[in-house]
């Protein structure tokens, strides 16, 4: 059996009191695209940098291609390409330097022709002092130093911060282009339209703890529905006042409605009136997300959900 | 052979220190080796004090030797220590606290490796600047009046290597421990400074004698150009900065890599809603 590229299982890291990350498991399987979402200090960086053993978990097992991500560090890295979200450089050296300090960190003599390709296509100079250069363009210098080896398994924390829209478009590119010869990419990103574009798979991530793992298009389509029905005359305020469904406006006869999991109860609640017309949406990844994050419903009730839908 | 990329790092940021201390002893050196002709005589009938005599050992003053400790041996590792704690906690923690740490040890080396690079780096500048040093010697004594052997003169420069390195491997240990560079800082320049005075006050108040041993400048070879170099000094030296690069290793090897702060990139697209938990640094 192919190893998965990333596998984390039952991990999970304590500072304290503080549980940053609670058994945390998921698996990316090699050569897709996957987008690792969650808001600030959901544990993303955390479980990150456990990949990179920068620091270790106070429990469970990470692998990379198989690797043990603490026990056998350094062969999981010689696979790994890192974009730290909080990227720091030499700011005394310039960009060519830095990729030659890092390919002798990997042990080759030369800077492979990729990263000088790199910095063409990222429109990058290789030549000034990091110093001198803008966050967008450290930001480049960073893409590049984790691009330039064509590592097999490439974790990005935020790749496109900072990034202009033109030179974004060209490191999606580039992306594909490796995920096609069969890298695995995994990312983070506060971007839900680039993560929708990219990405065959998200983990999405809160409190430490995994709340999902699917397809993007399941993800859209089982967790949640927006409806808009018309109505032959107008239906009570409190009709559809059901756990899980959310009137979000009504125009008159036409009522909005957001209902996440599974739609009988609310198919059931409409049905009580006489319907015109009904038509579905499909949400955007966003949508999904403010559902997934803006409600009040405790964390058991939301996985039961995920795991009925 | 892999390249050793940390050390040339290490020493390449480290270049400029290297120079500039090199250069002021040098200077120093051949400053105090050319006014020795024209401060001989006055020197024989200067009564030194008990307080200074404390500071360069048994030498007497008027001779070479003496005028050389007195003005040159005796200070010199009160300063090369401040190299040692800049470039010993800057090895570690500095890189840490920098937020560099991340991406040197996101590559394929190890822990142990960055380390034991670094330290290499650190011994390699310190005999840089006691070799500058000695260019102060070469460039003065053979053209003045001051009969000392040149030999002595190198091998009195070398000896501020293992005093120097025992201050910067325990900076390094002090920073991968904490790890907080000026926290590391503090501590080991107060050390230094204790260290500095118990030793020199001990040859003048009784009580402090039992306690001088604790002192790392109790092995420095004060007495290195009157009474010749002490082996088992130095060895207790090497001994001592071999046992802090060990811990700096362990302790490095042993604890997470601390991130500089939180994730500074806001949502562009909406606020993720928190409910009443604490942002944290991870």
């Amino acid at each position: 059996m192919k190893s998965a590229a990333i596998e984390l299982v039952d991990v999970s890291k304590k500072y304290g009191s503080v549980l940053a990350l609670d058994r945390v498991s998921f698996v990316v399987p090699p050569g897709e695209i996957c987008g690792f979402l969650g808001p600030n200090g959901a544990g993303k960086t955390t479980a990150i940098r456990i990949l990179f053993d920068l620091i270790r978990p106070s429990g469970g097992k990470a692998t990379v291609l198989g690797f043990d991500c603490q026990t056998d560090g350094l062969e999981a890295r010689q696979q790994m390409g890192y974009l730290p979200g909080d990227l720091r450089l030499y700011e005394n050296l310039t960009g060519s330097q830095l990729l030659r300090l890092f390919a002798s960190l990997r042990g080759q003599r030369a800077v492979p022709e990729f990263g000088w390709d790199l910095c063409e296509r990222l429109m990058l100079n290789p030549d000034e002092k990091i110093g001198s250069l803008s966050k967008g363009n450290k930001q480049k210098v960073g893409l590049i130093l984790a691009l330039t080896p064509r590592p097999q398994v490439l974790v990005l924390d935020e790749p496109t911060s900072g990034l202009d829209p033109l030179v974004q478009e060209e490191v999606e590119r580039v992306l594909w282009e490796l995920a096609g010869a069969g890298h695995t990419i995994f990312f983070s990103s506060h971007v839900l339209s680039e993560v929708e574009r990219m990405c065959q798979r998200v983990v999405i991530i809160r409190n430490g703890r995994v709340v999902a793992q699917e397809d993007v298009a399941g993800l859209r389509g089982r967790s949640l529905h927006i409806l808009e029905v018309t109505f032959s005359h107008p239906v009570p305020g409190d009709a559809f006042r059901l756990p899980g469904v959310q009137e979000l406006r009504r125009d008159g006869n036409v009522v909005h409605l957001q209902v996440r999991s599974n739609l009988d109860a609310a198919v059931k609640a409409i049905a009580c009136y006489p319907v015109v017309d009904l038509r579905t949406e499909q949400p955007s990844l966003e949508e999904v997300f403010l559902a997934f994050y803006r409600d009040e419903e405790s964390q058991a009730d939301r996985g039961a959900a995920l795991a009925s839908a | 052979m892999p390249a050793l990329s940390v050390f040339s790092k290490t020493l390449r940021d480290l270049r400029w220190q290297v120079f500039w201390y090199g250069a002021g002893f040098a200077l120093m050196a051949a400053l105090v080796v050319v006014i020795y002709p024209s401060y001989r005589d006055q020197l024989a009938d200067f009564e030194i004090p008990e307080a200074l005599q404390g500071l360069i050992g048994d030498a007497d003053y008027a001779s070479p030797e003496g005028y050389l400790t007195a003005e040159f041996v005796s200070w010199v590792p009160i300063i090369t220590v401040i190299f040692a704690i800049m470039a010993g906690t800057s090895a570690l923690a500095g890189e840490e606290a920098a937020g560099t740490m991340d991406l040197l040890l996101s590559q394929p080396i190890s822990r142990r490796r960055l380390a034991v690079e670094k330290i290499a780096a650190i011994l390699v500048a310190t005999v840089a600047i006691t070799a500058i040093t000695c260019l102060g010697w070469v460039s003065s004594v053979p053209f003045v009046d001051i009969d000392i052997d040149m030999v002595d003169l190198f091998t009195a420069s070398l000896n501020v290597v293992p005093i120097t390195l025992t201050f910067a491997f325990m900076a390094m240990w002090a920073g991968a421990a904490m790890p907080d560079r000026r926290g590391a800082t503090g501590i080991v320049t107060g050390v230094a400074v204790l260290g500095y005075f118990v030793n020199y006050l001990a040859q003048l108040v009784d009580v402090l004698r039992p306690v001088a041993w604790a002192s790392p400048f109790h092995y420095y070879g004060l007495d290195i150009l009157t009474a010749g170099f002490d082996l088992w000094k130095t060895l207790a030296l090497v001994g001592l900065a071999a046992g802090f690069a060990i811990g700096a290793v362990r302790s490095f090897e042993r604890r997470d890599i601390g991130v500089r702060s939180t994730s500074h990139f806001p949502s562009t697209l909406f606020r993720w809603p928190h409910r009443g938990r604490v942002e944290r640094a991870v």
